[in-house]
């Protein structure tokens, strides 16, 4: 999730959290913030959503600060937290229908693309879109994207795979309707 | 060069497609790609196609900049936590003072009741032992 020398920067602070200090909890929360809520919001597509994951994920790492074997590995701990309360939250929307019919067709403007973008990433597998959208648009490496969705490398390939291939048909099914 | 039906080739524009960011590509996968262009359009649309697409995710990312509350409600949440977790804590101890209270005044209320036909008997003893003295 980040180099060797932010991740020695994190123990630090950790150690100080541990101490019961505010203020490195405020830094440590400083540090990571704006990339979780990022991750966050690309993943969910909704950025109030994506603050209020970002703020439990920090709540349970920091409950769990104590029991952490290794505090490098903080920041990776934090990011798999924050992809996995999301991953939760998309199963438990999926029972509900995407509402996208009053869409306006799709004519190629930024922000148009980018609500048809939203609506094919609803069509997409929680685990796909979640894998799509570490690697394409966080552009993490396998390795980042294995250990922040807890699966093998693999397992991430082959998933990178099949949701390119998915949504390069809805897209161009998209594209062809219009 | 290319066998756009061999699998390894394939494998290549794949690899090419899901590995490389089109400034990471060489000179050679340039001319790979370019090769396939030529003698297998079909396979190369497919593979534009999903270029286009992933532009197109990577042109839609959302980058919000955290509202002005987000540490303060952070925060607080960390705080009702804290609680919630002491008393998760604290809660298993007592609720076990809680029943051996109970049990303690139940243990007591028995023995109190034990104890009182025992009385009654004494007192009904005295009666038998005096029932009809004299008056002097």
């Amino acid at each position: 999730m980040q180099g060797n020398e932010a991740a020695y920067e994190d123990v630090r602070w950790i150690e100080r959290v541990r101490t019961g200090d505010e203020a490195a909890l405020a830094t440590l929360v400083a540090r990571h913030r704006a990339r979780l809520i990022r991750v966050a919001a690309n993943i969910l597509r909704d950025p109030m959503e994506a603050e209020d994951v970002a703020q439990d994920a920090f709540i349970r790492a920091f409950r769990e600060i104590r029991n952490l074997r290794d505090d490098r590995a903080f920041s990776g701990y934090l990011y798999r937290i924050c992809v996995r309360l999301c991953m939760d939250r998309l199963r438990s929307r999926r029972a509900e229908p995407a509402e996208f019919d009053g869409v306006v067709p799709h004519q190629g403007s930024r922000v148009e693309n980018r609500v048809v973008i939203e609506k094919l990433l609803q069509l997409l597998p929680p685990d796909l879109r979640t894998t799509l959208v570490l690697r394409e648009i966080e552009q993490m490496s396998y390795e980042e994207v294995a250990q922040a969705m807890n699966v093998p490398v693999g397992t991430v390939r082959s998933r990178l795979h099949t949701a390119r291939e998915r949504f390069r048909d809805l897209w161009l099914q998209e594209n062809r309707d219009v | 060069m290319f066998d756009w039906r061999g699998r390894r080739d394939r494998k290549r524009i794949e690899v090419i497609g899901r590995d490389m960011r089109p400034e990471q590509r060489s000179e050679e996968d340039l001319a790979f790609l370019n090769a396939v262009r030529m003698k297998a359009p079909d396979l190369f649309e497919a593979f534009e196609a999903e270029e286009d697409a992933m532009a197109e995710l990577r042109g839609a990312a959302l980058n919000p900049v955290p509202s002005a509350n987000f540490d303060a409600n952070l925060g607080r949440k960390l705080r009702v936590s804290a609680v919630r977790d002491s008393f998760r804590y604290w809660s298993p101890a007592i609720i076990g003072a809680g029943v051996a209270a109970i049990a303690l005044w139940a243990l007591l209320q028995s023995m109190v009741q034990t104890s009182v036909p025992v009385q009654l008997q004494q007192q009904e003893a005295r009666r038998v032992v005096f029932p009809s003295l004299p008056n002097p």
